[in-house]
């Protein structure tokens, strides 16, 4: 009796410690969008304070790279579903081909913001600048707002990136060798799943309000 | 003969945890589709009339909230995760958001 309570009260593939670790991840799953959601009201307040120098700059921002970069985050969620899956299913090389890819896409994500970053610095629109100096108080919030919240989820990735290659290289080696049990690897890639999502919904939220409200 | 059947339910219950393939990929053409479709109505806002002043906002970061409950629901599969934290998450959501709106209806400006 107490076992199928047990079983009914705690996710079946996951042990005592593997529950704590699941549990932990959404707590800084959770102070992560508290971080980017301040940033991105802080955003609204100063939209609302300059409406028609947001306006403007939105404008300037290519919202097809910005289209296409939300995209490729989408499909990045979708392969590190599937590569979870796969891991679940006990299929390893599966999971780690597709873990692989979602660090791929990552990558070029990051290559993409890259180019739009570049393509803003060559106008001499980075903070600090004199161009942007000389442009309204507004307009100098908005180009700092989008380099500091694309800057730091531009970071998440990047780490994400990183967190996905530590847990491919615990895949692709034997358990035995790692010392590291399935069951806890296991854990590794679907708190990694946890975190890489995440990423992906501060984009969802960042596309729109960077790019498409005018 | 119980342990065999806890056996067996702890194994569905297992299955019931992941997601399958075609609805994953199902909730990925959602998600681009939405993505689409919120693109298409802040194009049209300023060029086809389309008028929707402070609604056109909503309307967008309306779909940016369905997109991220797709992504919660079937990629990190919250459904499957203990009843108290699921309570606890959705409380830390709705705060936020409650705080949220309250610093925006400060700056009526939208």
């Amino acid at each position: 009796m107490s076992d199928i309570s047990q079983a009914q009260s705690t996710p079946a593939h996951l042990e005592g410690g593997q529950v704590s670790g699941r549990i932990g991840m959404w707590l800084f799953l959770i102070t992560e969008v508290l971080l980017f959601c301040g940033l991105l009201l802080l955003y609204a307040v100063y939209r609302s304070k300059f409406p028609a120098d947001f306006h403007y700059c939105t404008g300037t921002l290519d919202i097809s790279l910005g289209a296409i970069n939300t995209v490729i985050l989408l499909t990045t969620s979708l392969t590190m579903a599937i590569g979870v899956i796969h891991i679940q299913k006990k299929n390893r090389k599966t999971g780690a081909a597709f873990i692989g890819l979602t660090m791929a896409l990552g990558f070029a994500f990051l290559v993409n913001i890259y180019l739009e970053w570049s393509a803003k610095f060559h106008q001499g629109l980075y903070p600090n600048s004199e161009i942007l100096q000389q442009h309204t108080p507004g307009e100098n919030i908005f180009y700092n707002l989008f380099y500091l919240v694309t800057g730091l989820h531009g970071l998440h990735v990047v780490i994400g990136i990183i967190i996905l290659a530590v847990v491919l290289i615990g895949i692709l080696k034997k358990a035995g060798k790692t010392g590291i049990d399935a069951k806890t690897l296991e854990m590794w890639v679907e708190n990694s799943g946890l975190y890489w999502h995440l990423v992906t919904i501060t984009r969802i939220f960042l596309f729109p309000l960077f790019y498409l409200i005018t | 003969m119980s342990k065999i059947g806890t056996e067996k339910e702890e194994i569905k219950k297992e299955d019931a945890s992941m997601v399958s393939f075609s609805t994953a990929i199902l909730v990925w053409m959602g998600l681009v589709i939405l993505t689409g479709l919120a693109i298409t109505m802040a194009a049209a806002i300023p060029k086809d009339g389309l008028n929707l002043g402070h609604w056109g906002v909503i309307a967008v970061i309306l779909v940016a909230g369905i997109q991220s409950y797709l992504v919660v629901r079937f990629f990190m599969p919250i459904n499957h995760e203990d009843r108290v934290f699921k309570t606890i998450l959705s409380w830390a959501v709705c705060f936020l958001i409650a705080v949220m709106l309250y610093t925006l209806v400060d700056f009526p400006a939208w």
